[in-house]
């Protein structure tokens, strides 16, 4: 298990939660590393236009969307979920790895109107009823998880297989080939984070 | 949106403390047994604010005999950051970007409260925000009410700011703050009550998310905090003091008809 070295947010509460649930968890921004690995975190909490620049200067955006096509296990949490998107509105505008056709955007201008942002607290996961017992997702059913975002995907967003309610409703999981991003954060969220992430690592061998 | 409760962990040179109107300090124990039994409470949020004074920071000294095998404020980060499989805030002796990357990026805390910060060094604050999302960046009020007028206080609430509480918001706003701490210094160790009147007025300049901090004594201080839509009720000397507070809180919460988060 890889998770990769972005040099912004909170890598190491990503490597800590995950070695509660696996005993093989290495940091790297390495090319090579991340290719050979059987499964692959991009963690983020950061803003977006810095987390694709990170990648970039690391020579590993090319790198991530092969591995996404080639059907890798990779989770991608919270601005790693938004980075799959064609392209964020945060500062600006800033392009994504575009395995997504959709464009990530600020929560008001998903039509939060009258809720605080940055969405900050805990939240439910609604589950799409045709997910397979085994999915990951499913050990969220009736629990809340840890949000901290102002954008987000909106809620017809293709791949989408998990929604929250935050006034409205946005995609807070979306799931391309072997590729999970969620939104929220699985290692803040203590119990349920953890379960989560031992599911994700068990489906990761299948 | 359900009401976050946070406990707050007041460090003062290393040690942990219980504080009333933000100078009777008494220690009452260490960093790390304290967030150990707050995460496995299953606490929705752990802050911890460093409130030894920015100059006497850097020089430790001890007045109980208890022996801590660190005093290092940045070891005591990196330990509690190791430890928390919840949200962590670190606030206190905050003011450069290189802190609060070293807290976030290396440490693995979600967010730093800035306080002085904002009047001394809001670029720095700024550049956190654009490195880390605002999300990541808290700005810590402090405030006294006198006859009515709110003022703003920095330096561990020593030195009075010349702003107005509605200026001074903004200037957070503008700098990429992605939350609000309101402290009360009067109310700190009182257990009077939350001063939910200026938690209303707050609310009527920004949509930013509010913590309040100050007053809480017992359960029903929360209760009412939470009724008034802030975003997370915090305290602190309560949290040290009251049998069984987690279960209690959640319980107290659950019979009120308020909304909180499933474990």
């Amino acid at each position: 298990m890889v998770v990769i070295d972005t040099g912004a947010g909170n890598i190491p509460s990503v490597v800590n939660a995950l070695r509660h649930v696996c005993d093989d968890v290495s940091l790297s921004s390495e090319v090579n590393r991340i290719n050979s690995a059987d499964a692959v975190v991009l963690p983020g909490v950061g803003s977006f236009p810095k987390f694709m620049k990170n990648l970039a200067a690391l020579k590993l955006t090319d790198a991530i969307i092969e591995n996404i096509r080639g059907g890798k296990h990779i989770l991608g949490i919270c601005v790693g979920m938004q980075a799959l998107a064609k392209a964020s509105s945060e500062f600006g505008g800033t392009h994504g790895f575009g395995v997504i056709d959709s464009v990530v955007k600020n929560l008001y201008e998903l039509g939060v109107k009258t809720s605080r942002i940055p969405h900050v607290g805990w939240s439910g996961v609604q589950l799409d009823p045709l997910s397979e017992p085994n999915d990951p997702l499913m050990t969220l059913n009736e629990r809340d998880v840890y949000f901290m975002h102002s954008f987000g995907f909106d809620s017809q967003t293709v791949g989408a297989v998990g929604w929250t309610d935050y006034e409205i409703k946005f995609c807070s999981a979306v799931r391309i080939q072997n590729t999970l991003g969620v939104q929220f954060h699985p290692e803040k969220s203590h119990a349920a984070g953890l379960d989560f992430l031992a599911s994700w690592v068990e489906s990761t061998k299948r | 949106m359900k009401t976050r409760i946070v406990p707050v962990l007041l460090l003062k040179n290393g040690q942990l403390v219980r504080s009333t109107q933000f100078g009777l300090h008494r220690t009452i124990g260490d960093p790390f047994t304290q967030c150990a039994r707050f995460n496995s409470w299953n606490i929705d949020e752990i802050m911890y604010i460093d409130i030894s004074g920015y100059e006497t920071s850097r020089t430790f000294w001890r007045q109980d005999k208890f022996k801590l095998f660190t005093e290092e404020v940045a070891e005591i980060q990196k330990l509690v950051a190791a430890e928390c499989r919840v949200p962590l805030a670190w606030g206190g002796n905050i003011r450069k970007y290189n802190d609060a990357s070293r807290i976030i990026g290396e440490y693995g805390a979600d967010k730093v409260i800035f306080t002085t910060a904002l009047s001394l060094c809001p670029s720095e604050i700024e550049k956190t925000s654009k490195t880390f999302g605002q999300q990541a960046v808290c700005i810590g009020i402090d405030f006294r009410v006198t006859n009515g007028q709110h003022q703003i206080f920095v330096n561990s609430g020593s030195t009075m700011v010349d702003s107005t509480l509605e200026d001074w918001i903004r200037k957070a706003e503008s700098i990429g703050a992605g939350e609000i701490l309101l402290h009360a210094i009067d109310r700190d160790g009182a257990r009077s009550g939350y001063d939910l009147s200026t938690f209303d007025l707050v609310s009527t300049y920004t949509n930013l998310p509010v913590v309040i901090l100050g007053g809480a004594g017992e359960p029903g201080h929360l209760v009412a905090g939470a009724r008034a839509g802030v975003s997370a009720v915090a305290a602190a000397n309560m949290w040290h003091f009251t049998e069984n507070v987690a279960d209690v809180l959640r319980e107290q919460f659950c019979a009120e008809g308020l909304n909180i988060r499933r474990l």
